[in-house]
């Protein structure tokens, strides 16, 4: 059974600043809470009301500040062991947190981020959730642009963001042959005209870059059935208008996903389908190939193509782009039946399935620097349901693609504001133990800089020295601080479903 | 036999871009709402009225044209939503079951079948083939090996017909006549109908390999995320019986027969189309007497609902995303039950495994 998490907490009356179980970003099937989440929730509730009596403020007061924060991560290391840089005097002290990770240390450029064209995601009306007696309401606007700004920007310390694309594809002309605008082009629950517009918006009003957006077209999303191929002509007028007209950033692909009816996913190494997009891209000017890799469950028949060793051979061939794997293609998410099957995590190794292959195509390829690994959800859900999985992740990515090509994302606000992502990466370190069984090395501040935001900068040609340090005194900014001195704060409540029994 | 196609969609507000990415500030809740106006006061203090304005800008209404068309005989298939995109948001509630539903396997990708592939390479006359197949149909009772073909939305089937080892007590057997060989039209005219998606008559190619959401769902619109009764077969739809039954008659009828195609399946049958418009049957009662149980009784029920004389549709015990047919046993025993059941047992009164009908050869 399952509700919304923000709804749980407030039944029992505690809001977590970390989930103490995965939440469901609707790509999984939320699994129960083990027992050693509960022990965990069961502390940070005890540590909370103790302290918040002492300090003389409200347990939800305390809960939502920096000292609630640390209090989670100090209750986790309690449970599952030292996994997180965090003192006990910061969990009392506001300050000794503030001195010790100080607001603004890093710069945060999360290029994993949706919202929804107004769509609520659907299953709050499922019957079997009105079996359980819940009246929920499709909240569509949860997962609004107008609370993407305030998740992402006022309720976090992130700098700048990239809107990243959901499957789906426009529809260039109708059957007169005229050419479609805006919402007529259709093109999913977040199409690339949307993103773009929302990047202008935005940038607009902060007087500076601060969002940066993908375009969702893929090699077989316009089909020639007589040739069986792709309709080059209508494919290539499609990226052109991504690139001239919406100005996006970078291509978003989900090789598993068929919105262009072709009969099949592509693989990104074919070089009938793949290699003329790369071609055509690079001739327009834009380089960088954002593709979902791994939880390949989204997928009716197709799931395989979410597999990433296709990204050797296009990576080899094509070293003047850049290519970024999302969710680091660990193949199973927390909450999938898979995740716990002893075919998905080899303790002994730290190797998990497809999250393995990505790594040993850089171990048979070291000259190869073109692929990045993203992080996100992988490293929020392993953070929360199984922290060595967790240190494995970050701790091979970095040993195999070096810090300097792990890339920061957190697939919010599917998981609300993505600011105790932020406050995890900030105290995560990998256990002596592992570093010494594995060969790992400590991430140290320089590694969690680079993975940050310093790495996606590169990559995506932001300006460290002039773009970013415009963000402080621009008019995002001077919204937050008024945002902030008008009470507002940050909310617990993350966009995603749980166990109603846990 | 004619039956009227639903035609329940009614006209709805339909808003402009961004409206519902914004959200309107009349639907938000508490806490939003308050949060947005707050944010919206803040930005017009500030001088930037574009902002705030997009909160209120976009409540414009306007008019989808109401549109169900009868048929789509020799007309062009709509660009419907395709499974994958579906699953984007479905898999909480139909991605985990849907790899090991009955419809989700009507055609199985031969990589998810190692060990029948391993039998195949192992079998001599099989073997030269082995490397090209691509996808089965079938699967215990006999299979068919299908390959893709160089043109869109065709497979080419293997005139062998194949009985998989069970067990490790039947080796792999195979029949018809070697040397085997690449069949180019069969598929296409016989199996594709049922086993693709959305096939087009006229060229008899399909969009997409076994049967995707669009097969039973329809031409899925967004606006379906605020509103479920705008997908066919949602709970919260009522349309009659005979249109439900018909989006399954569409493939569980074995005996129909296209009267403009000649195919035996649907010319350009879409969700909400009239089937038999197109899809002659024989209805008759020797027709039904004359049919093996299972499809008696799946004539009966088509029949029945097409002219109104039963409300009960093949989806009143027949739960098809939990692929379960539990709740038929709840019906209190009548004259249909002995179709299928002993009177006094209740047991089948024949072999799950036998054929079904000779034109599927399963």
């Amino acid at each position: 059974m399952w509700v919304p998490k923000w709804q749980r907490d407030r039944k029992l009356g505690f809001e977590s600043p970390v989930p103490t179980q995965p939440v469901s970003n609707e790509e999984f099937v939320p699994r129960p809470q083990s027992e050693k989440q509960k022990e965990w929730e069961f502390r940070i509730d005890q540590m909370a009301i103790a302290k918040s009596k002492s300090l003389g403020i409200s347990k939800r007061e305390f809960l939502k500040s920096s000292m609630g924060m640390a209090t989670a991560f100090y209750a986790s290391n309690m449970v599952f062991g030292p996994n997180w840089d965090v003192a006990e005097a910061e969990t009392f002290e506001a300050a000794a947190s503030e001195e010790k990770f100080p607001k603004g240390e890093y710069f945060v450029f999360d290029v994993q981020t949706h919202f929804t064209n107004g769509f609520a995601l659907g299953f709050r009306t499922a019957e079997f959730v009105k079996n359980m007696g819940f009246e929920l309401t499709d909240d569509e606007d949860e997962y609004s642009y107008p609370n993407f700004v305030k998740e992402l920007f006022f309720d976090s310390e992130t700098s700048l963001v990239v809107i990243s694309g959901v499957p789906g594809r426009e529809i260039n002309k109708d059957k007169a042959g005229q050419i479609l605008e805006g919402r007529d082009r259709r093109g999913g629950i977040l199409p690339s005209w949307l993103m773009s517009k929302a990047k202008g918006q935005l940038n607009k009003i902060a007087g500076g870059t601060r969002a940066l957006c993908q375009g969702n077209c893929a090699p077989n999303h316009y089909w020639d059935k007589a040739k069986n191929q792709p309709d080059f002509p209508a494919l290539f007028d499609q990226m052109e208008r991504e690139v001239k007209q919406y100005g996006i950033d970078s291509w978003k692909w989900y090789c598993h996903t068929d919105p262009g009816r072709s009969g099949d996913g592509f693989r990104m190494d074919d070089e009938k389908l793949a290699y003329p997009f790369y071609e055509k891209s690079k001739e327009l000017g834009l380089k960088v190939f954002s593709c979902h890799k791994g939880y390949a469950a989204q997928s009716r028949t197709l799931g395989h193509f979410a597999h990433p060793g296709d990204l050797e051979k296009a990576a080899l061939d094509h070293p003047d782009l850049t290519f970024i794997a999302y969710h680091s293609a660990m193949k199973h998410g927390p909450g999938e039946p898979e995740f716990e099957a002893p075919e998905f995590f080899d303790p002994e190794t730290g190797d998990f399935a497809w999250h393995a292959e990505l790594m040993n195509i850089k171990k048979r390829n070291p000259g190869i620097d073109n692929i990045y690994c993203e992080i996100g959800s992988a490293f929020g859900t392993t953070a929360i349901v199984h922290p060595v999985m967790c240190q494995h992740l970050i701790g091979k990515n970095i040993q195999t693609y070096g810090a300097d090509h792990v890339i920061w994302g957190t697939d919010c606000l599917w998981w609300g504001s993505p600011q105790w992502v932020i406050d995890a990466m900030k105290r995560f370190q990998i256990s002596d133990e592992l570093c010494e069984k594995f060969g790992y090395q400590k991430v140290t501040k320089e590694d969690k800089a680079k993975i940050f935001g310093l790495n996606a900068a590169r990559v995506y040609g932001v300006d460290a020295n002039l773009d970013i340090k415009a963000f402080p005194g621009d008019t995002l900014s001077q919204l937050k601080t008024a945002y902030h001195e008008q009470g507002g704060e940050r909310d617990n409540a993350a966009y995603g479903w749980v166990r109603a029994e846990a | 036999m004619r039956l009227t196609a639903g035609s329940g969609q009614k006209p709805r507000s339909f808003r402009t871009e961004f409206d519902g990415a914004l959200g309107s500030s009349r639907t938000l809740p508490g806490k939003t709402h308050a949060v947005i106006r707050t944010f919206s006061r803040q930005l017009k203090s500030l001088g930037l009225c574009a902002f705030s304005g997009i909160v209120s800008l976009f409540c414009h209404g306007a008019t989808l044209p109401e549109h169900v068309p009868a048929t789509h005989i020799n007309q062009d298939l709509p660009e419907y939503l395709t499974g994958d995109e579906c699953l984007f948001c479905h898999r909480k509630d139909i991605g985990h079951g849907w790899p090991v539903n009955a419809h989700q396997l009507t055609m199985r990708p031969i990589h998810a079948l190692p060990d029948i592939l391993a039998q195949i390479i192992e079998h001599p006359e099989l073997k030269p083939f082995a490397s090209q197949v691509r996808f089965v149909l079938g699967y215990k009772h006999e299979m068919r090996l299908l390959q893709k073909s160089n043109e869109y939305g065709k497979l080419l089937l293997l005139s062998a017909r194949i009985t998989p080892e069970t067990e490790g007590t039947q080796p792999l057997s195979v029949i018809g006549e070697a040397p085997f060989h690449w069949e180019d039209k069969t598929f296409a005219q016989q199996c594709a109908g049922c086993h693709t998606t959305a096939v087009d008559s006229r060229t008899q190619s399909f969009s997409a390999p076994g049967i995707d959401c669009y097969s039973c769902h329809g031409d899925v619109d967004l606006e379906h995320t605020n509103d479920p009764s705008l997908v066919y077969l949602s709970k919260t739809r009522e349309d009659k019986a005979g249109l439900i039954s018909q989006i399954c008659a569409q493939c569980h009828i074995r005996t129909g027969r296209s009267q403009t195609s000649g195919l035996p399946y649907a010319n350009n049958y879409v969700v909400g189309d009239d089937l038999f418009a197109d899809f002659e049957v024989d209805l008759s009662e020797t027709a039904l007497q004359d049919a093996p149980p299972r499809e008696r009784h799946i004539l009966q029920t088509i029949k029945r609902t097409s002219q109104g004389e039963q409300t009960e549709t093949c989806l009143s015990c027949h739960n098809i995303h939990r692929a379960s047919g539990r709740k038929h046993r709840r019906v209190p025993k009548n004259n249909d039950c002995y179709i299928c059941h002993h009177p006094e047992s209740m047991t089948l009164t024949y072999d799950r495994n036998q054929t079904h009908h000779a034109r599927c050869g399963y």
